[in-house]
């Protein structure tokens, strides 16, 4: 093989790497997008805002010197109990409003929380603290850092937990029970409000884990890092067919590597209308996502 | 003597503008199979839907067991031992049937109890039986309508309402449920069941409702309302 073809492929797996690392974190988030849609069809433009809120609740619990074990299930927890609360508080009064009403409240919240975030917190980023002694490992060329194999380790368990959880226990086939039809759960004696804030709960919980994943992936948090990933992860949802939850997974993960591929190869100047450009793209041959089943959607 | 076991007390329902339920009286007496009949749009789906608290009533009351439940959400309704086979199935198509009996027996804890009605639904229903894994959105219609009735019965409910169960089903498939319906009822419980197989409804219950624009039209025993000419030339097609 010429020295050139093997710089090639040395290349590709760097970005495939880097890709897999990043579309795991909009994995994680695009998982809470799809099961809040999937139960009570509202796009939580906030979610992103789940994941800035873990970040912090991880960024504070690691500078008063709590251990990452202690400190990451803390954000998770943390995080989704404030969706709990957001969703009793700001979603479920308006939840027969209306698609557009809910929409605008959805918005509404996330700049009600990036512009807290930014009052209480201040503006400025925050220098997340290393949880971790940082480590390279060589593949060859390849070069992949302990922060990255932990991302993907850890998102993997999590999604495994996740799997578990909706398909083999009573609470998760009552979550996809009241995703069906919330008049014929409740007929099961299914408290659907209860099952609601769960869903919320654990789409928050997973996008706080993201949060902390990324501090220390990029040493860094600031109040309005949700806007750009929680954009991402509404796009990988959508990719994968919204309201599926292994899309969720798939349309994160193809969208890290196929950003990570753009920018690597040709261009990296516009890394962030890649994904609108691959969403556009997916949804001209597949208009209900790669996973979704083309049904009409009732809009 | 014991008070019914459902009462309905000049019951009024609104849709916005709309006076759906306009004064109805129902009682249901343990052990019985009671039958509301009534044309496309006469108020019956309203009336199963405000009995099982998924559309709250403007006024008037409905006691179950002489407790008024009509403030109870629909899922404390449940509780109280009212189970509901809903209009049109509403199985859950992406669980297995297994999975959709599991749902219909949700606040159970008494696994052994609950061991024998699956047991006696697959009795009941061998097609349930043999598609026991299979995803509930590819039975067939009937299958799905005797899949919805099981999952009602796993409630092991005191009163089972059951909307329309011959709603688009083939005719061999429509005998097989009312004979299930009738022997859940020898079983032991009490049912309210919803028809416009005005027919077959009344030849399996005891008492009979008809009502019309929201409106009680007619009651009575359900033999003699079969003879009757005025439902026969609405309801019967004579
Ligand atoms: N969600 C709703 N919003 C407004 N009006 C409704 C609604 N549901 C039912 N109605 C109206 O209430 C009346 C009674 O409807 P209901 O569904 O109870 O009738 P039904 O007797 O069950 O009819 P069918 O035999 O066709 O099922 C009808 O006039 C119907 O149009
Ligand atoms: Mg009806």
């Amino acid at each position: 093989m010429s020295e050139n073809v093997t710089y090639f492929f040395y290349d590709l797996f760097q970005y495939l790497v880097n890709g897999l690392a990043q579309g795991s974190i909009y994995a994680l988030i695009a998982l809470g997008y799809t099961m809040v849609y999937g139960i009570i069809k509202l796009i939580n433009f906030a979610h992103g805002e789940f994941y800035m809120i873990g970040a912090f609740i991880g960024f504070y619990c690691l500078v008063s010197g709590m251990p990452l074990w202690m400190a990451f299930p803390a954000a998770m927890i943390g995080a989704g109990l404030v969706a709990v609360l957001v969703e009793k508080i700001v979603y479920r009064p308006i939840r027969h409003a209306g698609r557009i009403p809910a929409l605008i409240t959805a918005l509404g919240t996330s700049l009600l929380f990036q512009y807290l975030g930014q009052g209480v917190i201040g503006a400025d980023p925050k220098a997340f603290p290393s949880a971790i002694a940082e480590k390279t490992y060589m593949l060859g060329e390849v070069i992949i850092t302990r922060t990255q194999i932990i991302i993907m380790v850890v998102t993997f368990a999590l999604m495994v937990i996740l799997y578990w959880l909706v398909n083999h226990t009573k609470t998760g086939k009552a979550m996809r029970a009241t995703s069906f039809n919330m008049n014929a759960a409740e007929l099961m004696g299914i408290n659907t409000n209860k099952i609601i804030s769960f869903t919320f709960f654990i789409g928050a919980a997973l996008a706080g884990a993201a949060g902390v994943l990324v501090g220390m992936y990029y040493n860094t948090a600031e109040p309005m890092m949700g806007l750009i990933p929680g954009l991402k992860a509404f796009i990988a949802a959508v990719l994968g067919g919204i309201g599926i939850i292994p899309g969720a997974v798939i349309g994160g993960l193809v969208l890290g590597v196929a950003e990570n591929l753009v920018v690597g190869f040709w261009i990296s100047t516009y890394r962030d209308a890649i994904a609108f450009a691959i969403l556009i793209l997916i949804l001209l041959i597949k208009p209900a996502g790669i996973l979704g089943k083309n049904r009409k959607e009732k809009v | 003597m014991s008070s019914p076991l459902l009462e309905i007390k000049d019951m009024h329902v609104h849709y916005g503008a709309i006076h759906a339920i306009q004064g109805i009286n129902i009682k249901v007496n343990q052990g019985e199979i009671v039958t509301i009949l009534g044309s496309n749009g006469a108020g019956k789906t309203t009336t199963l839907h405000s009995i099982s608290g998924l559309i709250p009533i403007s006024s008037g009351e409905i006691l179950f067991d002489g407790k008024p439940i009509h403030t109870f959400p629909a899922h404390k309704i449940v509780a109280e031992g009212v189970a509901q086979s809903p209009e049109g199935r509403m199985v859950f198509p992406d669980l297995t049937v297994q999975e959709n009996l599991e749902m219909g027996a949700y606040l159970r804890e008494d696994n052994h109890k609950i061991k024998e009605d699956l047991e006696y639904m697959f009795k009941l229903f061998p097609r349930l039986l043999e598609r026991k894994k299979q995803l509930a959105g590819t039975l067939s219609g009937g299958e799905q309508q005797m899949l919805a009735i099981a999952r009602a019965y796993m409630a092991n409910p005191r009163l089972l309402l059951l909307d329309e169960p011959s709603l688009g089903i083939a005719p061999i498939l429509v005998q097989a449920i009312f004979d299930a319906i009738v022997e859940i009822n020898k079983h032991g419980t009490t049912i309210l069941l919803v028809e416009q197989n005005a027919y077959a409804a009344l030849k399996i219950a005891h008492r009979a409702y008809v009502i019309a624009t929201g409106e009680m039209f007619m009651e009575g025993p359900a033999n003699e309302l079969i003879k009757n000419e005025e439902i026969q030339k609405a309801y019967l097609g004579h």
